[in-house]
């Protein structure tokens, strides 16, 4: 694939045959011979080729090789005349992250680390088919929380109205619709809400170890040495077989509208078509889920924190600094040739990075931008950032979402084979509880890239400024 | 009552990020069952000694072989993800390029399997691929995970 260096950390891929813009990756010279390996430009290629793409076909610097889309993937289709890709979200709908302050210095919670990372495995069910965190919910209950996102997760009880201004949209995408939804999600989802499920979904928590921006960090409340709570997970199996049915739907769609795509699984359908809108519907109900998913956990963490360090809530001081999707697809407003319009975004293992002043971000973060969260494998570090203004003008408010696998399970079970990766994380300073030995090699710190050079590389294009780094200290996983 | 399954015949391609694999079989009907072990094999490690407790009937049809391929395969994730139930022997009722009717056997899904099992969210429609060779047929599936 030819690529062309555009700046230091800019490259870009000639328009060619079926694409419709040119492509543009953001990475570090050594990244972009590394990521030359594998298929993803050839990804980022072909999602240029999808009816009404405007602008470019980005990929921030985490990219690798996904199905379909790139993982790392961002695309704005035009409103009119424009498609939507079930492919440019992913199965996992509204995976994303959520960041808690806590009102806990390092000190109060590491004598008890051991006992905290057992009571949270203890409350948040992890692993395949993870289930049964909370009462198994009735048919119109999940339908409520297909349409009420988060705010349903509050009124149960599981956090306060507060936290709802910190996620993104507010912890629901309206005009979700579960009529669209088949049978099969409802059965999937029906005990899973409350689960963090497997692979590289994780409850991580961590120490501030460094400052980068003070005045963002005096904003989020934020301070050297202070716990933080980081969740990473998604839709569960409800949005899994949303995108699985809906791949179906729009591959006949493609067809039925003469659409030409060089991959099926970059399925698609106009926005104003019937497949299409149904799609968008059914997709927020799962996004909405996800939201109340990691509304009910951050709950859960709260009951163990408390319960471990023999505390009250308000002397754990939990305190949501934000929470943010990054698969999803969603309507909003970017310059265009000049103009604002609006246009279907996807991002496809993307973070939305609004810059200082955007309206659609807490009024007390409008100073400072947009958190964005940027976890890094559980043995390192994690990144807090800021969006930028030159986020809006140059990838439609978009940054990246995490380290990026460099290595395959297969190759990271080898690695680690006659390895305590349990020790070997303990002597990190990191307590790790897991529902099997399996997804502890699959997941080991070398198998990731380091996200610093990741978050380095949007820092220095000026898309998303660094705020703070974190330290793991505790981990639950699937 | 069901055995386990033959040994399935696949081969574990490097995906950095999901799974794939490719699989043989010089039927039809032997390509389907390969496949279905070696998902499974890849989801939930090789489960030596144990027998189908019941079974349940997969009944569908599809266009084309891959998608036939890639609808089979989704149901047996269904299986596991909805009724917690792992498929663990495969009888090929009927099998043709439009559609199957099968008998899969399968035991529950208990805390010791889980606990070293990987998840396979779905099946993807990226580089799947069914096609004849003078041994048979040979497929290609990349698994989200």
């Amino acid at each position: 694939m030819q690529v062309k260096q555009i700046n230091e950390n800019l490259w870009e891929i000639p328009k060619t045959g079926g694409m419709r813009v040119p492509g543009r990756v953001y990475a570090s010279r050594e990244m972009m011979q590394r990521i030359q390996e594998d298929k993803s430009l050839e990804q980022v290629a072909n999602v240029a080729h999808l009816p009404g793409i405007v602008k470019y076909s980005l990929a921030m610097p985490d990219i690798h090789w996904g199905y379909g889309f790139p993982i790392g993937g961002v695309c704005a289709t035009r409103r009119d005349g424009g498609v939507i890709s079930p492919g440019g979200v992913g199965y996992d709908i509204n995976c994303g992250v959520r960041l808690v302050g806590t009102g806990l210095q390092a000190e109060q919670v590491l004598p008890r680390i051991r006992h905290l990372v057992a009571s949270l495995f203890k409350h948040v069910p992890t692993g395949v088919g993870s289930s049964k965190a909370i009462p198994k919910l009735s048919r119109s209950e999940l339908r409520d929380v297909a349409v009420r996102g988060a705010r349903w997760a509050v009124d149960r009880g599981f956090g306060s109205a507060a936290h709802l201004d910190r996620i993104e949209e507010q912890g629901v995408l309206a005009e979700a619709d579960p009529e669209a939804v088949d049978e099969r999600p409802w059965q999937r989802g029906a005990d899973q809400l409350g689960t963090l499920g497997s692979g590289n979904h994780f409850l991580e928590i961590g120490r501030v170890e460094e400052i980068y921006h003070h005045p963002a960090a005096e904003v989020f409340g934020l301070r050297p040495g202070g716990i933080v709570v980081l969740i990473h997970c998604g839709s569960r199996g409800f949005g899994y077989q949303i995108c699985d049915d809906y791949l179906k739907v729009t591959l006949e769609a493609t067809r039925k509208y003469g659409i030409e795509i060089p991959d099926r699984q970059l399925a698609c359908a106009p926005l104003d078509s019937r497949e299409g809108k149904a799609y968008i519907g059914a997709m927020r109900c799962a996004a909405n889920y996800a939201f109340a998913n990691r509304q009910v956990i951050m709950s859960l963490a709260e009951q163990a924190f408390c319960e471990t360090l023999g505390i009250t809530q308000r002397e754990a001081g939990f305190n949501l600094v934000y929470d943010i999707c990054h698969n999803i697809a969603k309507f909003e407003r970017h310059e265009v040739d000049g103009q604002m319009m609006e246009v279907c975004m996807h991002r496809k293992g993307a973070t939305r990075a609004f810059g200082p002043g955007h309206p659609d971000i807490p009024a007390e973060y409008r100073g400072v931008g947009q958190p964005v969260l940027i976890p890094g494998d559980m043995g390192r570090y994690s990144f807090l950032c800021v969006g930028t203004e030159r986020a809006m003008t140059d990838t439609f408010g978009s940054s990246c979402h995490g380290a990026g696998r460099h290595m395959s399970r297969k190759k990271a079970m080898a690695q680690s084979k006659g390895r305590d990766m349990i020790r070997e994380l303990h002597e990190r300073g990191v307590e790790i509880q897991a529902t099997g030995l399996r997804t502890i090699a699959e997941e080991m710190p070398h198998a990731y890239k380091d996200v610093a050079d990741v978050v380095n590389v949007m820092h220095d294009a000026g898309i998303t400024l660094k705020v703070a780094k974190f330290k793991p200290v505790g981990v639950i996983k699937g | 009552m069901l055995t386990r399954e033959m040994q399935p015949e696949f081969e574990e391609l490097d995906h950095t990020a999901d799974l794939a694999m490719r699989v043989r079989g010089a039927t039809l009907d032997l390509l389907f069952r390969h496949a279905a072990g070696g998902m499974m094999q890849l989801m939930t490690g090789p489960l030596p000694g144990i027998s189908a407790q019941t079974e349940r009937t997969v009944d569908i049809g599809a266009e084309a072989l891959d998608a036939l391929l890639r609808d089979w395969l989704s149901e047996l994730i269904f299986l596991v993800a909805a009724e917690r139930l792992v498929p663990v022997s495969f009888v090929l009722e009927r099998i043709d390029a439009h559609g199957l009717r099968a008998r899969v056997g399968v035991v529950p899904l208990t805390d010791t399997i889980a606990r070293d099992a990987t998840e396979i969210k779905a099946v993807t429609w990226h580089g799947l691929r069914v096609d004849r060779d003078e041994e048979g047929f040979v497929a290609e599936v990349v698994f989200d995970t």
